[in-house]
């Protein structure tokens, strides 16, 4: 039995979740409400983070990054299922269902990592392409206390209509989005599928940025996006996919398993 | 004001200068010189709103277009205090220097847009899912993506069995489920909610959870507070000119403060109806154990052809639910139902038994007929408030179940007649709080009492020898009597120790089993004797104190899991008919397990499973005279014993799902060390067996492996299995030791592919290869093939084609092969639909096949169900 325990606390010691990329110096927050589903009326919400580091920065759902990091903090103390569902049950969060997390300037300036789970973890990198901004004068407003102009772009796929702050000089803002002279504080994109709006900001000290050390498969933005399409469009088929097999095709009586095909809400086309 | 006039006069004067101008210019760190990239340079009007900006490059440098509007250039970049120039004095060329400055964000909080749900719940609508040929809520729940339907019924949610299945969020149905989902139409359900990781217990909600997922049907408001239903009728006729029958009649009402859900169905078409009333979720802490009959009713089943081809039954199937909300908190809930079953089944069989000295074959020719009536009944009490957890749960069961069985042995006749009747009644009792401290204090008591009555008749007096001195008789009847009380109570705490979470639970379980049998002759006089030399009666106790610790550890690579129950077992076994007759058995078992799961990276994973434990017989194996099992089966063993089994399982998986490719490949190893060993013996027809004195070691291993891909169009899944068995067991033949192995080989194809959205194929095919070896016989061998292909068609929305094939050779003992082929149209109007069903359209009745068993084969020849034509009228109301 001693043995054993040793043998676990090695473990323990010798693997961290995580690898630091930078330090945060600034943290905002955003409320997201998105569409899942095309024709859907129904909306989801999140609570965003963007992590602004000295060279890099990070946007990720702070929902499910909590969850995941309570789910694996537990068990890595041996805690059984109810245990995690114990440590997950008092936090003040619920699943978004979105696991996307936005790395830029990282692993180097120009460089964007994408991660993602589709029932595995996903990564892959890309060259940042920097939005074609136009400015849209007079069309001021005040977001989380701070002056915000407008701005507009079409980026992969969608219209965006944007409130950057020159008040904060960082050229950043939520998702993919960059390139303004100044922070977007809010995005929403024109079939109002997508919202993005500032609700908090910190100065942040001392505090490392992060990527979990997940086993990653490697895949490219195409790839990513046919995978969430065939998850809404032919669930078994992509279960399949993965190598778990449903059992399914026709029910017990015979009748077939015929779904009404779902197109997912993206980001990007 | 001052300003702003100076401002308007600035721009004025000089935006005629600078329109349309290129302005360069280099932004450089005012303290090192360094240049400052990425730095922001924006054109700014007279309300300092931004018109254009561009950023500095690696050398600090920007050209950026000014017009007329310009007023202001701005320059800022995190860390250095921002820059405004009126445009009028940036020159091109200009470099402008930044001074350094901490900067720190002006801190905002905005609470009242932080919008959160705290809810883990999936909810499906169900119209989003509802085919026109969905009947039931289980048909429709079929389709949603996670959920499971089995055959039996059983609902599963990301591969785990549900937990409940409520309906409006009240507990109707108890742990039986299938009866709402099989009968409630998909008309009535509005939606379905999955409560993910659902925890029933109020009081340890957000303290402990369960990995289940529970079911919630929400129904259409205008089945609300009224009473509704559906009607399915049905008939045929088959081409024996034997009349077919279905009906199926659903009742529900809910209110308020109770809910109601009563059904009636009959059958005749082969549908087993035991599946609906079937046990579909289990709450660990209340189920008790039950005892199997040691005078097993006698069956038929086909291995690779479904029961509904060969089963020929008359079923009555009557159900009650009824849920009455007691207060906001407590609920009393009663279940009734009854099954009748009236069952008859055909089968001509030859079965080999090898023995050293020779081989004896037995031929025999079936004829079957099968009655049961079953009763139960069941009172469920619930208390769950947020600070208390009581339930009550009391269940009562009988049955009376007879097989009379109609044989040609070695074309001598021989009735066997058996008869079980089961009189069981069980209390469970569960009692949980939560303490202040945190803690969770789980108190369980359960008891229950059966008695299994048992008895088998056979006719003519068969061994004479053995039973009546040599002297002719009638008939014997072999009687049996089990009355078993079982008693369960343990306690559970829950706690954390040095930041590590620790679950241990203790109990104490006892259970108190008797046997009695005798054997009566009647003699062609008609007088009844009892021979005494087939008289047992014998008790067997187990008590049992236990804990279970456990240890779990996850990090990114591993996910291993580690338990040691340990367990103090006191064994009495008290034998009247053996000498000595008290038999007392101490033992201190710990039966550690290990699982770990290595993943070696995306796409590699290694699994490994070791358990080891130990398997201690039932009263029914402790007996010390013989008892007629079967009417040609005869067993005793009056020494207690134990054996100890081992088994390793290793898993290598390799998946990527990016091109939808997997591939797994597994091995199991289960070696058992046994002290003893079941010595059988032939005489005639008879076959005798006992547990005797023989340490020896068994070994099963298998191998198995599954590669299967996606493909990119017409939903296209292919999957290819193949497996190999090899068990190495001993025999006591006739007084000899007889090693043996039989070998198992299989292969599997299946396959299903969507090409429009209007037809669905899906078939499998399906290899197996039987083997038998052992140094007193030559080696033998059988091979089978089973092919299955379903086509569906919609060609509207109202009609539904379907057209299923299924096809089974096997080669031995001769070749032999039967082709079944159903097809079936149905329409939808409104609330009414018309199915007309043709199954085995090519009339195939007879089928023959062979199966290995230990040191025996068996040719059997099976009846099905001859071609049938039905039509099903079905209406909601």
């Amino acid at each position: 039995m001693k043995i054993v325990c040793f043998a676990l606390l090695l473990l323990l010691a010798s693997y961290g979740n995580a690898q630091n990329i930078d330090n945060v110096k600034f943290r905002i927050h955003y409320a997201a409400k998105f569409k899942v589903v095309e024709g859907s009326k129904s909306i989801r919400q999140d609570e965003k983070i963007l992590d602004i580091g000295t060279n890099s920065s990070k946007f990720y759902s702070l929902w499910e990054t909590k969850i995941r990091e309570t789910q694996d903090s537990v068990i890595a103390h041996g805690g059984t299922f109810s245990d995690v569902m114990n440590a997950v049950g008092k936090l003040p969060y619920t699943h978004s269902y979105q696991y996307y997390a936005v790395y830029k300037n990282y692993p180097r300036k120009g460089t964007l990592t994408y991660t993602d789970k589709v029932l595995k973890e996903f990564i892959y990198e890309e060259a940042m392409e920097r939005p074609v901004w136009k400015v849209i004068p007079q069309q001021d407003a005040q977001i989380a206390g701070y002056a915000c102009q407008k701005a507009e772009t079409t980026y992969r796929g969608r219209t965006w209509n944007v409130w950057y702050t020159t008040d904060i000089p960082i050229s950043d803002g939520p998702w993919k989005l960059y390139g303004l002279p100044g922070l977007i504080l809010k995005a929403v994109d024109a079939k109002d599928d997508f919202l993005f709006e500032c609700i908090e900001i910190e100065n942040i000290e001392k505090e490392p940025m992060y990527i979990p050390k997940y086993n990653y498969l490697k895949c490219t933005a195409e790839k990513l996006k046919q995978m969430h399409i065939k998850m809404r469009k032919d669930p078994y088929g992509f279960f399949r996919q993965l190598g778990m097999d449903p059992g399914q095709g026709y029910g017990a009586d015979g009748k077939p398993l015929v779904y009404k095909e779902e197109k997912p809400v993206l980001l990007e086309y | 004001m001052r300003r702003l006039m100076l401002l308007f006069f600035i721009c004025v004067g000089y935006s005629g200068a600078y329109s349309q101008q290129l302005l360069k210019g280099t932004v450089l760190d005012g303290g090192t010189g360094k240049a400052i990239e990425d730095a922001s340079v924006s054109l700014l009007d007279s309300k300092q709103s931004a018109l254009e900006y561009t950023f500095t490059d690696k050398k600090g440098a920007f050209a950026i277009r000014t017009n007329e509007a310009v007023c202001f250039l701005a320059i800022s970049y995190l860390g250095y205090s921002k820059v405004v120039h009126a445009i009028a004095e940036a020159k091109n060329g200009q470099v402008f220097l930044l001074k350094s400055e901490e900067y720190r964000l002006k801190e905002v909080k905005i609470v009242s847009k932080r919008i959160q749900e705290k809810q883990d719940t999936l909810i499906y609508a169900v119209s989003g899912f509802k085919m026109p040929q969905d009947r039931s809520i289980a048909d429709v729940l079929k389709k949603m993506p996670g959920i499971e339907v089995l055959p039996s019924g059983q609902i599963k949610f990301e591969d785990r069995a549900i937990s409940k299945l409520y309906i409006e969020g009240m507990d109707l149905m108890g742990d039986r489920y299938g009866l709402a989902t099989n009968n409630l139409s998909g008309k009535v359900v509005k939606e379905v909610q999955v409560l993910k990781n659902h925890q029933a217990i109020a009081a340890i909600r957000g303290k402990s959870f369960t990995e289940q997922a529970a079911l919630n049907l929400v129904l259409e408001d205008a089945v609300h507070y009224t009473f509704s239903g559906s009607a399915d009728l049905g008939g045929g006729l088959s081409s024996d000119k034997e009349g077919l029958w279905y009906a199926r009649l659903v009742g529900l009402l809910l209110g308020k403060r109770q809910q109601n859900l009563s059904l009636y169905k009959t059958d005749n078409t082969g549908e087993d109806l035991s599946n609906e009333i079937r046990l579909q979720s289990r709450t660990e802490d209340m189920e008790v154990e039950s005892d199997e009959p040691l005078l097993s009713m006698p069956a038929i089943s086909v291995g690779q052809i479904d029961e509904r081809r060969y089963l020929m039954n008359k079923d009555h199937l009557f159900a009650t639910n009824h849920l009455y909300k007691m207060s906001e908190v407590a609920t009393l809930r009663g279940q009734f139902t009854y099954l009748g079953r009236r069952d008859q089944m055909r089968e001509e069989a030859a079965s080999s038994y090898f023995y050293p000295e020779g081989t004896v074959v037995i031929a025999e020719n079936n004829k079957l007929d099968l009655g049961t009536d079953n009763y139960a009944a069941e009172a469920d009490y619930q208390l769950n408030d947020s600070k208390m957890y009581i339930r009550n749960r009391f269940v009562g069961n009988m049955e009376k179940s007879s097989g009379n069985n109609w044989l040609q042995t070695n074309n001598d006749p021989v009735n066997a007649f058996n008869q079980v009747k089961r009189k069981a009644i069980s209390n469970s009792f569960q009692l949980i709080r939560p303490l202040s401290s945190g803690h969770i204090v789980k108190l369980m008591s359960k008891q229950s009492f059966s008695d299994l009555p048992q008895r088998l008749t056979v006719s003519p007096g068969l061994y004479e020898d053995v039973i009546n001195e040599g002297k002719p008789y009638e008939s014997f009847t072999q009687e049996l009597n089990l009355r078993t009380f079982r008693s369960h109570i343990a306690s559970e705490l829950q706690f954390k120790v040095a930041g590590f979470y620790t679950n241990l639970q203790v109990g104490v379980d006892y259970s108190n089993q008797q046997l009695r049998s005798s054997l009566l002759c009647k003699d062609n006089d008609e007088s009844l004797t009892s021979v005494p030399a087939f008289y047992n009666d014998l008790s067997f106790m187990d008590t049992r104190i236990y804990a279970t610790p456990s240890l779990q550890f996850k990090n990114q690579y591993w996910n291993i899991r580690f338990r040691v129950p340990l367990s103090f077992h006191q064994y009495q076994l008290n034998d009247k008919e053996s000498e000595p007759g008290k038999d007392r058995h101490r033992y201190l078992f710990a039966e550690p397990s290990l699982n770990a799961v290595y993943e070696l990276n995306a796409y590699w994973n290694v699994s490994n499973t070791l358990n080891f434990h130990y398997q201690v017989p039932d009263i029914n194996r402790f007996y010390s005279n013989y008892i007629f099992t079967t009417y040609r089966n005869a067993s005793s063993g009056n020494k207690f014993y134990y054996q100890k089994m081992l088994t390793e399982a290793l898993t290598l998986k390799y998946n990527n799902p990016l091109n939808g490719f997997f591939w797994s490949l597994s091995g199991v190893v289960a070696p058992t060390w046994q002290n003893n060993i079941l010595s059988s013996s032939q005489d005639g027809i008879l076959t005798t067996s006992e547990m005797v004195d023989l340490k020896h070691r068994n070994l099963n291993w298998n191998l198995r492996t599954r590669v299967s891909k996606t493909f990119g169009f017409w939903k296209l899944f292919t999957g290819f299995t193949a497996s190999y068995n090899e068990n190495r067991s001993k025999s006591l033949l006739s007084g000899e030791l007889v090693p043996f192995t039989s070998k198992s080989i299989s292969a599997a194809f299946d396959f299903a592919l969507q090409p429009h959205k209007c037809i669905s194929v899906e078939g499998s095919e399906r290899y197996l290869r039987s083997m038998l070896s052992s140094p007193i016989i030559e080696p033998t061998s059988s091979n089978s093939f089973r092919s299955t292909l379903a086509i569906n068609v919609f060609p509207a929305d109202q009609w539904k084609v379907k057209l299923n094939n299924l096809w089974v050779s096997g080669s031995k003992p001769t070749p032999s092969s039967i082709y079944f082929m159903d097809a079936a149209v149905s329409y939808l109007y409104k609330q009414v639909e018309l199915e007309l069903n043709v199954t085995n359209i090519f009339d195939k009745k007879s089928f023959r096949q062979t199966t290995y068993s230990s040191m025996s084969e068996q040719f059997t020849l099976n009846y099905f169900h001859p071609r049938e034509i039905t039509a099903k009228l079905m209406i909601s109301f």
